[in-house]
């Protein structure tokens, strides 16, 4: 780009410039403020459904826990080496036993 | 009053000064006037944050305007009050309010606009030949009152826009803080909430682009 390329975009850019400061923003709404409030106002009782959820979703998930354990307790004849041989290959559990420090 | 009067602590206090001096005494007052609605907000009042709205809601919409689309300014100016309300917990005030207003609109703004490209639902356009025509026209004027005239057509408001959009949108906010606004970087910088090489090295990048597209328009 040679000097008088540069100064055309200069140029440009200083119009574009122009036209950004003298922008118009939208009159101002008289009832933002008291819908603002509403907002405010009403943001509580959001937190409190959402928390609500969690609530429901905590209970779902230690239903699922308990039942788990319930069916290994009355199922679970082995369950435990079907777990270890998920998780690692050990099948003498000597690996468990020293982790366990016994 | 004499000038001679005017000598407070070695230096002279010229009118420029002294008028400098008073307004930076009223925003004290305005200061403690925010101050005085933000203990009410805090003791529970939350009606009281009515006032701060009524005050500052053009500043917010100024800036707002000078970020975001025409037609979306009213709603992100919503936001911004709302988002200011919840974050009241994290003002120090160590700042005045408006300054730390006016960081919750720009960063609203950048938030916008990364949701906007997010969602890919401005498809780029194509600019018009009219606008073409216009930023040739722009580019060879002669004189700054000819610029200032022209500024105002609708078409320099549509090139601005096409440009903008082929932005990032970090890129976009740094453009427009740090070039068409000409604020400086370090301002910039803390309304963003990025650093200032950051901004200085998207700026300069972001400017190249811009220039890069608007030659590839003028041809040049």
């Amino acid at each position: 780009m040679d000097g008088n390329e540069s100064r055309r975009m200069d140029r440009l850019e200083a119009v574009l410039r122009a036209a950004h400061a003298r922008r118009e923003a939208p009159p101002v709404d008289p009832a933002m403020a008291d819908s603002v409030l509403a907002a405010i106002k009403a943001a509580p009782v959001e937190e409190e459904a959402a928390s609500g959820v969690l609530w429901r979703m905590a209970a779902g998930a230690g239903f699922v826990a308990a039942a788990t354990v319930l069916l290994a307790m009355f199922f679970g004849t082995g369950l435990e080496e079907e777990i270890g041989r998920m998780l690692f290959y050990d099948p003498n559990g000597q690996v468990l036993v020293s982790m366990l420090g016994v | 009053m004499p000038a001679a009067s005017w000598s407070m602590s070695g230096s002279t206090l010229t009118p420029a000064r002294a008028s400098n001096r008073r307004s930076v005494m009223a925003e004290t007052l305005v200061d403690m006037e925010d101050a005085r609605v933000l203990m009410e907000i805090r003791a529970g009042d939350v009606d009281a944050y009515a006032r701060l709205m009524t005050k500052y809601q053009g500043r917010v919409a100024g800036i707002v305007s000078g970020h975001a689309p025409r037609e979306r300014v009213a709603e992100l100016t919503h936001e911004v009050f709302v988002r200011a309300f919840r974050s009241l917990s994290g003002y120090r005030g160590d700042s005045p309010f408006g300054h730390w207003l006016a960081k919750v609109a720009v960063r609203a703004c950048h938030d916008f606009w990364r949701a906007e490209y997010r969602r890919r639902e401005r498809p780029e356009s194509e600019l018009s030949e009219e606008c073409r025509a216009f930023a040739a026209e722009a580019a060879a004027l002669e004189t700054s009152e000819a610029a200032e005239v022209t500024a105002s057509r609708r078409e320099a408001r549509e090139l601005l826009a096409w440009a903008m959009d082929r932005l990032s949108p970090t890129d976009r906010m740094v453009v427009t803080l740090t070039h068409l606004e000409e604020r400086p970087v370090a301002e910039a910088a803390e309304m963003l909430g990025i650093s200032v090489p950051n901004v200085k090295v998207r700026a300069f990048r972001a400017r190249k682009k811009l220039r890069e597209l608007l030659g590839g328009v003028i041809g040049a």
